[in-house]
């Protein structure tokens, strides 16, 4: 596959599809036999098939934050969240604000999303090399990357045009508290093993 | 756009459109006249608006190719030809083989070339690195590289894995013939005026 840095004349350069496009190309037919794809910056991006570790990961992120949140804030895992015309990532987890049209009428948006959660193996390079900065330039004001490699989770926070400005890590015996919904309170050994 | 200069993790990879997707983009009306792209090893590359100077010479190639081949070769212009099942370009001019059909009921391949024609002005970077050595890959027996600024001809024969083994130049003067078919013939002064 090329890549934009061998492509030395301008001029010549990969087309950027539009979320637009990307909904085409799913009506049509593409993507099939992809196991998940996202759209980046323009750029298809192909998700590797998860393992058992990062199911058991979501799905215990999602039986421990769903009964907290139940009846203030919408739980959506594994689903779309549109940024801009060019991006529309699927985070592992998002805590949404409530919406009246409950999310019928559009994908949600940066300004919807109080918590995003990725789950990361192999794939932590790339959630934090390429999907943290690009959350932090559309103001998504908190994202959790649970580090299964690890055992930890990175916590962000202050999001500007340059990344994230607040980091914070913690371990199975800490506790984590959205700053957005500060009522929701879990334990980190809930989902680190 | 991210400039996956290498993708993040080896199992996250930029989704390579296949000749299928992007003729289903074609069809379902995603890619349209507007739209100047090729599709080189998976992705759509946007093409650089042809200048006058270009359109000229592929003009001149077009009228002195049609003459001298008669009914020897087929001369297509600014077409497809479908390499592999990530790879279509659409080469300046291809000399092609006769077949019965016209190429009616499928896009010529690399072994229906006689000749394969790029024209380069601002695009000659693009033509060399990237477009020369996949028509090498794919076995183009030929191709003329016309180079505007320096007002020459690269002959590239003997393609192979690593790209083409034989390289000569002509300069006004000179006549250009394929080795597969030396009847045909063009005078470089003929293109560079």
């Amino acid at each position: 596959m090329i890549t934009t840095t061998e492509l030395t004349q301008p001029r010549h350069r990969r087309r950027r599809f539009t979320t637009d496009d990307y909904h085409r190309m799913g009506e049509a037919g593409l993507f099939a036999e992809s196991s998940r794809v996202e759209l980046i910056e323009g750029d298809v991006i192909e998700m590797s098939p998860v393992g058992s570790d990062h199911v058991g990961t979501v799905a215990d992120l999602t039986m421990a934050i769903a009964p907290k949140v139940a009846g203030r804030a919408v739980l959506s895992v594994q689903s779309p969240i549109r940024l801009d015309p060019y991006s529309e990532p699927q985070p592992d987890l998002v805590v949404l604000r409530p919406r009246a049209d409950r999310y019928r009428g559009g994908l949600p948006t940066p300004a919807d999303v109080l918590l995003l959660v990725e789950v990361a193996d192999s794939s932590v390079a790339y959630d934090r090399g390429t999907k943290l900065p690009l959350y932090a330039r559309h103001g998504l004001r908190e994202v959790w990357i649970v580090n299964i490699r690890s055992n930890r989770v990175e916590i962000y926070r202050r999001p500007g045009p340059e990344g994230y400005a607040e980091k914070l890590e913690v371990g199975p015996g800490d506790t984590l508290s959205p700053e957005a919904l500060p009522e929701l309170r879990l334990a980190a050994g809930d989902l680190l093993v | 756009m991210i400039e996956l200069a290498e993708p993040p993790t080896p199992a996250l990879t930029r989704y390579k459109l296949t000749v299928d997707d992007y003729h289903r983009m074609g069809e379902a009306g995603i890619l349209t006249r507007e739209h100047r792209v090729e599709l080189i090893e998976g992705d759509l590359i946007e093409l650089a608006p042809i200048g006058s100077g270009h359109g000229a010479v592929v003009g001149r190639l077009n009228k002195r190719l049609v003459i001298s081949a008669g009914d020897q070769a087929l001369i297509w212009i600014q077409m497809s030809i479908r390499l592999s099942r990530y790879s279509e370009p659409e080469p300046d001019a291809l000399i092609l083989r006769p077949r019965a059909d016209d190429y009616e009921k499928s896009l010529p391949t690399a072994k229906d070339v006689i000749a394969l024609v790029e024209v380069a002005d601002s695009s000659l970077g693009y033509d060399r690195e990237i477009k020369l050595p996949l028509y090498a890959r794919h076995g183009v027996a030929e191709v003329w590289l016309v180079d505007l600024r320096a007002r020459q001809v690269e002959i590239h024969r003997r393609p192979g894995p690593d790209g083409y083994a034989e390289k000569l130049v002509a300069r006004p003067g000179d006549m250009l013939r394929p080795a597969a078919l030396p009847s045909v013939e063009v005078a470089v002064a003929d293109l560079l005026r």
